[in-house]
């Protein structure tokens, strides 16, 4: 089972990406609303890839990137953003980030990511 | 899909006059109204253009925050760094039920439904704020958004005498009002 961890402080982009993944056959282990709580809850969900919101409360997505990472190295994450925050964008992925895929998130978008981390479920 | 640009030009002709009018040079770190008119442009695009609401027309206006009722649907997002403010979008309720068509999935129930349709607003205010960062003068590039939020009570009487420089964006489907508070 290919697991995955949702970090979005939007209730509408969780749900649209738990839809779809799930759909496309994935296991959602974990939601989490800003990036202390993935900081707290990302041990005990250990998915195999989780998406993470840049702009939230408490610490931004780019920080509980590192921080999850320093405990977890091999950490795939894949950032959710908005047009215009391409320099945000390169410090994540100079953070560990494995790509990002902009907003509005849509179905076609989170299998374009799926495709990419779980090629298997398409073969 | 050229007619909202061609009303946003139209609206950009017109809202430079009014700053030419006024003595304001965009070049001397006034930006207020440019900014705000990039922002309107970034909304005005997004609704058409990707949510398929057909915008007729875009307006602007002034007034006092002491006179601000916040309706049902909208939100709040601040810009920092080289340029410090907060954004209001309000929305009205025909044009989030058009919005939530598109935007929320289905097969939730009916208390999920209505926690996402109260989404709409913040993801529409983050995504179209996004959309017009790409477009701000070099002066005042380097700026961040916060994550959206609604405007209390402290917020309010901190900023009662302020004046809201607003534009609206009139659609189909209803009307979206962005306004600026400088704070």
């Amino acid at each position: 089972m290919h697991n995955v961890m949702i970090v979005d402080d939007s209730v509408l982009i969780r749900r649209v990406l738990s839809k779809a993944l799930v759909e496309l056959g994935c296991n959602v282990v974990g939601e989490a609303k800003d990036g202390q709580e993935a900081v707290d809850l990302y041990p005990s969900c250990n998915p195999d890839l989780v998406t993470i919101d840049i702009t939230m409360p408490k610490i931004t997505g780019i920080e509980a990137l590192k921080e999850i990472k320093k405990s977890h190295p091999n950490i795939k994450a894949i950032m959710m953003t908005s047009h215009g925050e391409e320099k945000i964008v390169k410090e994540a992925l100079a953070a560990g980030a494995k790509g990002y895929t902009l907003k509005p998130i849509t179905p076609k978008k989170v299998k374009v990511v799926v495709e990419k981390f779980f090629p298997d479920l398409f073969e | 899909m050229l007619h909202v640009r061609n009303i946003i030009r139209r609206f950009c002709y017109h809202i430079t006059t009014v700053l030419l009018t006024e003595g304001v040079n965009v070049m001397s770190g006034n930006f207020d109204k440019e900014v705000l008119v990039l922002i309107a442009k970034g909304v005005g695009i997004f609704i058409q253009e990707d949510m398929g609401v057909e915008v007729v027309e875009v307006s602007d206006t002034t007034f006092y925050i002491s006179r601000y009722q916040p309706p049902r649907f909208y939100t709040a997002i601040g810009i920092k760094g080289d340029f410090n403010s907060v954004i209001v979008f309000n929305f009205e309720t025909s044009l989030i039920k058009k919005l939530s068509a598109v935007l929320v999935p289905e097969g939730f129930s009916r208390e999920e439904t209505l926690e996402m349709i109260a989404d709409v607003p913040a993801e529409v205010a983050n995504i179209t704020l996004g959309l017009a960062l790409q477009d701000f003068p070099e002066a005042i590039d380097d700026v961040s958004i916060t994550p959206p939020f609604k405007l209390d009570d402290a917020l309010i009487k901190e900023i009662k005498d302020s004046k809201l420089l607003s534009i609206k964006i009139r659609t189909v489907a209803g009307d979206i009002l962005c306004s600026m508070i400088k704070r």
